[in-house]
């Protein structure tokens, strides 16, 4: 009764959006942005909404360009191992800290840095210097990661940044961010955003629904459910990687044979079609095909046949272990089935759901470059750090993924999009190519 | 001996002579006519190269197939090509029961440019080859469209957000000024292009507001003008041309008035020079409809509503509820001699129509002329026989400025 009253509620909201239409209006000022999240808000700078109040060095553009960030030009010497940056002038903090070299540095250091492309960065006059072992030909593409935005915390311990909003507050599992007057990306139209946390997506389609909310989530695997609901949507590029990780100083997998044993029994298409009802796509490559260009080149589908092959070939009959994040049902789903793949081929998969050693790892990995050269030296760095000689242009990002692949220590399955549903209300909102809400362009119909 | 089979020598007649001649040239112009595959040469050897670097010479069957944007009657032409070059490479292409080796070649594309990507298989073995080809950019071409009621001719295009524009003619020369928020650029035509001649940039100490908008406008002893929030930009006299911007909230021309423009948003205020005789609410854009003894000013309002106003009085259209916020008059030979050009969103894209107020009440007179994108700025043309409409092309992210006549029906 509760799912039929919540589909009438859902089609009497697809007849108030159809109904509705905007003339072309320029940009109203004023009103909140009512954000809706099944995350606790407490997360909120790991959302969508990051970048609404930090800026990094550098930004990658819709075509993947690197453009100008808080860095307004750069230069690279000694082969690209030293790359110096020069910030944008008058930029302050929210909390009128001006932005200068030292609060940069300041903010690359903070955090742990381990797998950074870089092995030191400095502040030389009113610039900020990388210096790296091994040429880094892409550094400014690497620097427009959210991981690298600028920040710092003031004497409550609250994160200030740069971007067009401004922390605020916390309170009942809500955060206020509110918009900078003087931005030096100039000021958002919306006043405020309010970002509710712990809300059930049947609470959120609900909310926006009825006009309660303005952006709620949509997860992948229910993207063709919000479409044939007629959900207002907004759908970024592929750009959720869902891999198996390989543990190969595992013993039950250390033998090459058997890891391209499991590779050869997995069935993408059928996690394609089934957990995600034909969205996104599936991959064997690192990297998406809108990125790339070169993702088929990749082969996709199951060979049973070696699959088994190779397993008879080896003597060892050990049980494999695979881990997976029990608060993620969809995983949990998708490694049931890796499972049952592996066992037509012989092998024995036992799924974790407790996180510890395992042979495998099944990750949902978040992919934010645009340039092939700078997402592959981010997927390999939390996936398989390594020192690798860099990478430039595609072909070369080919050759490299190549040679990572073969030996079957990640095995990628699928590339996912992510989406949000929408009022109405809202005008001009856009995502960037990997879902974040892109700067702060949206308006709300009804402000004043 | 019997003869009868032999074709005796026949004399070359004039007509003969000049249907040679003919074919003759055909095939010149054929030859000199840079065919499709020329654009493709260079990365077709490239990838042949890179093949024959896998597979070595000898026999190949050859498939190619399509992913990406490039015209699929181009394929042909590439797959051509891309066989005349592996042929120099030593690679024949055969059916694939006689060859030794399978070259399959996928066009495919990523943000950066095309992919040209070649898997050759040699029995179980296969290795890929790729080339990366650029996209040529878009040259700024002087486009004419086609004659209908509303006409738009694509004047320029640029990457970066277009304000306004402005052609100006100096002499025999004619120039184009085109304001973004960074630069104003003067380019000169060539006839079928624009050439960029000098670029100034916009200094401003504060920052612009979001939405931004602009105005460029010819003066009367210098180039132009051109109006940004905040900012005035004035060229000079003489040559060289040197354009000096300084910081001012001096009112923007609007018609025959000037009007305050609020430089912390994207509206006028509403306070006009020398003005109507009554106030005036915030308005985004306004149009002027000269009558006989007076001028009808029209409004589109910051809250949506569209006003007209004689000076003497106000009121709301309440026609024009489904108006966007931006329109412009153009005066020409048509009907009353100024028709009003509203935007209008039509399913997913930005339309113009066309009305006429013959007295108060404004009446449609046109078809919705969509331009498939959103439409970012629209204003009246400095000489007033246009509109100046600068469109976002979301397909390949450019600006793209268009002269919007008005042409009469017959």
């Amino acid at each position: 009764m509760r799912r039929i009253a919540f589909l009438l509620l859902a089609a009497s909201s697809v007849v108030l959006w159809a109904v509705t239409a905007h003339a072309r209006t320029r940009p109203r000022q004023g009103g909140t942005l009512r954000v809706e999240m099944r995350a606790d808000a407490s997360q909120w700078m790991n959302s969508a909404m990051r970048m609404l109040v930090f800026d990094s060095l550098t930004q990658t553009d819709d075509a993947g360009n690197v453009q100008p960030g808080l860095a307004a030009r750069w230069d690279s010497q000694s082969d690209d191992r030293r790359w110096q940056l020069w910030l944008r002038p008058d930029v302050r903090f929210h909390d009128g800290t001006p932005l200068s070299a030292a609060t940069v540095v300041q903010s690359l250091t903070a955090q742990d840095c381990s797998d950074c492309p870089w092995r030191s960065v400095h502040v030389s006059g009113d610039s900020v210097v990388f210096e790296s072992e091994t040429p880094v030909p892409n550094l400014p593409a690497i620097l427009a990661n959210s991981r690298f935005a600028i920040m710092r915390r003031d004497e409550n311990g609250n994160p200030v940044g740069t971007g067009p909003f401004r922390f605020t507050s916390f309170t009942n599992g809500a955060v206020t961010l509110t918009a900078v007057d003087d931005s030096w990306r100039a000021r958002p139209y919306v006043n405020a955003i309010e970002l509710r946390g712990g809300r059930s997506l049947r609470d959120q389609w609900m909310d926006v629904g009825v006009g309660r909310a303005d952006v709620v989530e949509v997860p992948a695997e229910l993207l063709r459910r919000s479409q044939q609901e007629h959900m207002w949507l907004l759908t970024s590029r592929d750009s959720d990687l869902i891999a198996l990780v390989v543990d190969e100083k595992d013993a039950a997998v250390q033998d090459p044979r058997m890891r391209e044993a499991l590779a050869a029994s997995v069935d993408r298409a059928s996690l394609f079609n089934v957990v995600f009802q034909k969205q996104g796509e599936v991959s064997a490559s690192l990297l998406p095909n809108w990125m790339s260009g070169y993702s088929f080149a990749f082969n996709v589908a199951p060979n049973l046949a070696h699959a088994k092959e190779l397993r008879s070939q080896i003597n060892k009959s050990s049980e494999l272990t695979l881990s997976v994040d029990s608060a993620d049902p969809v995983l949990q789903l998708i490694a049931e089935r890796l499972a049952l793949n592996a066992r037509d081929a012989g092998i024995t998969v036992r799924l974790l759901s407790a996180p510890g050693r395992s042979s495998l790892r099944l990750v949902r990995l978040h992919v934010e470059e645009a340039s092939p050269a700078a997402a592959l030296v981010d997927v390999t760095g939390q996936l398989a750090p390594a020192e690798r000689a860099p990478a430039n242009d595609v072909v070369s990002v080919f050759h490299q993924e190549q040679d990572l692949l073969a030996k079957h220590t990640i095995i990628p399955l699928l590339y996912t999009p992510r989406s949000f549903a929408y009022s109405p209300r809202v005008h001009d909102l856009a995502l960037t190519t990997d879902g974040a809400i892109r700067a702060a362009d949206f308006w709300l119909e009804d402000a004043k | 001996m019997n003869f009868t089979d032999y074709n005796s020598p026949q004399r070359m007649t004039w007509k003969k002579l000049l249907f040679g001649l003919l074919l003759l040239w055909l095939g010149a112009a054929h030859l000199f006519a840079a065919p499709p595959e020329t654009a493709w040469a260079a990365p077709s050897a490239r990838l042949a190269k890179e093949i024959a670097g896998i597979s070595g010479p000898g026999t190949a069957t050859l498939t190619v197939r399509n992913q990406s944007s490039i015209a699929n009657d181009e394929v042909p032409a590439i797959r051509r090509g891309i066989e005349a070059q592996l042929r120099i490479e030593g690679i024949n292409i055969r059916s694939a029961e006689n060859a030794a080796t399978t070259v399959a070649i996928t066009l495919s594309e990523n943000l950066q440019g095309w992919l040209w990507v070649a898997e050759v298989t040699q029995g179980s073995d296969t290795k890929v080859a790729m080339v990366a080809v650029p996209r040529s950019g878009l040259a700024p071409v002087l486009q004419k469209g086609p004659s209908v009621t509303l006409r738009k001719t694509l004047v320029y295009s640029q990457a970066d957000p277009i304000l306004d524009f402005a052609t100006i003619q100096a002499g025999s020369e004619i120039h184009l000024a085109v304001l973004d928020g960074n630069n104003v650029s003067l380019y000169r035509s060539t006839g079928t292009k624009y050439d960029l001649e000098q670029a100034f940039p916009i200094v401003h100490s504060k920052p612009f507001p979001r939405d931004l908008r602009g105005r460029v406008a010819i003066g009367k002893d210098h180039l132009f003008d051109a109006y940004l929030p905040g900012v005035i930009c004035s060229s000079g006299v003489s040559t060289p041309i040197n354009v000096s911007c300084h910081e001012s909230d001096d009112p923007w021309p609007v018609g025959s008035q000037k009007a305050l423009f609020n430089s912390a948003r994207d509206y006028f205020t509403g306070a006009l020079l020398p003005g109507l005789g009554k106030p005036v609410s915030p308005f985004y854009t306004a149009a002027e409809l000269p009558r006989s003894n007076y001028t009808l000013w029209i409004f589109t309002g910051i809250d949506g509503a569209v006003r007209e106003s004689d000076g003497m009085n106000e009121r709301r259209v309440a026609s024009a509820g489904d108006w966007g916020s931006d329109l412009a008059a153009v005066h020409d030979a048509c009907g009353l001699g100024t028709q009003l050009l509203v935007t209008a969103v039509g399913d997913g894209a930005d339309s113009l129509r066309a009305f006429e107020v013959p007295d108060r009440e404004p009446v449609l007179v046109s078809a919705p002329f969509s331009f498939d994108n959103p439409i970012t700025a629209l204003w009246t043309s400095t000489d007033g026989t246009n509109a100046n409409a600068v469109v976002h092309n979301l397909t390949g992210g450019r600006y793209e400025a268009y002269s919007v006549s008005v042409a009469c029906s017959q």
